[in-house]
């Protein structure tokens, strides 16, 4: 494991991924861009009327193959950059990495005990519709933000995180309730 | 046209050729990286994304060969 390690008793609760929307209209757009210049191609043969000879032909073959993979290459990066994004959220702490371009990546954690507030921004009638929004972590202190845009299900990601969060508020109020108790045993006993 | 003929020479369209070849299997390796990363950490892999990326790139690679050479065959 290169960056992340996980504690022993540490679980993966559940990951935010990014929704696939954004990333289908992209490929989408690509599959335009590749049938474009044989739209094009086709457009302009037919209206001047003239054969293409061989040499030609292969000539715009090579070059169109080549545009393919560069728009190949393009949709791997962006399929990347979508299915890595995300936030991996542990029974102790939310991981967030960010995949920023082919060669960078970020990956920055944060403690449940430093999340101030969880905001949800869902904009526009597709988002609304598809179920799909940023997720915003307020913490205390100046620790990188943690967003993640267009998460799938943020709402139920929200209430998720909200619901670990409380728990370990109860479990940590438990703990200190006994601390406490343990301490006036012992001071009573010490007093008689 | 006789002028584009004249300029792509087979010369230079091996040379576009190689310098795609390069930037195709640095690519490749890194995205290779990448997804190989991802099984690492999250302890699964995704149905060989890598092989499905590597096996369209070499398509496209061949593809491109076969257009040289009938491109220097035809000329």
């Amino acid at each position: 494991m290169s960056n992340l390690n996980f504690q022993e008793s540490e679980q993966i609760v559940f990951e935010v991924k990014r929704h696939w929307f954004n990333f289908t209209l992209m490929a989408v757009s690509l599959a335009f861009g590749a049938l474009a210049p044989l739209f094009f191609g086709g457009i302009a043969s037919v209206l001047s009327g003239t054969s293409v000879s061989a040499p030609i032909f292969f000539l715009c073959l090579f070059f169109y193959l080549i545009w393919i993979m560069v728009l190949w290459i393009f949709l791997f990066i962006e399929w990347t950059d979508y299915y890595l994004d995300m936030w991996i959220v542990t029974s102790d702490r939310i991981i967030d990495i960010e995949q920023r371009g082919l060669f960078t990546r970020d990956i920055a954690e944060l403690r449940y005990e430093s999340i101030e507030d969880i905001k949800v921004v869902t904009s526009g009638i597709i988002a609304t519709w598809l179920g799909f929004g940023d997720i915003e972590i307020q913490t205390a202190g100046s620790q990188k933000e943690f967003v993640i845009k267009c998460a799938k299900d943020p709402l139920k990601a929200k209430d998720a995180i909200y619901s670990i969060l409380h728990s370990k508020e109860k479990e940590s109020k438990t703990v200190k309730f006994e601390e406490k108790k343990e301490e006036l045993i012992t001071n009573n006993q010490a007093y008689l | 046209m006789e002028n584009i003929l004249a300029f792509f020479t087979p010369q230079i369209l091996v040379f576009i050729f190689t310098a795609v070849l390069i930037i195709a299997a640095l690519m490749t390796v890194a995205l290779i990286y990448h997804w190989r990363f991802y099984a690492k950490f999250m302890g699964k892999r995704i149905v060989s994304i890598e092989w499905w990326f590597t096996a369209v790139t070499v398509i496209l690679l061949i593809s491109m060969l076969f257009a040289l050479f009938g491109y220097t065959a035809s000329q």
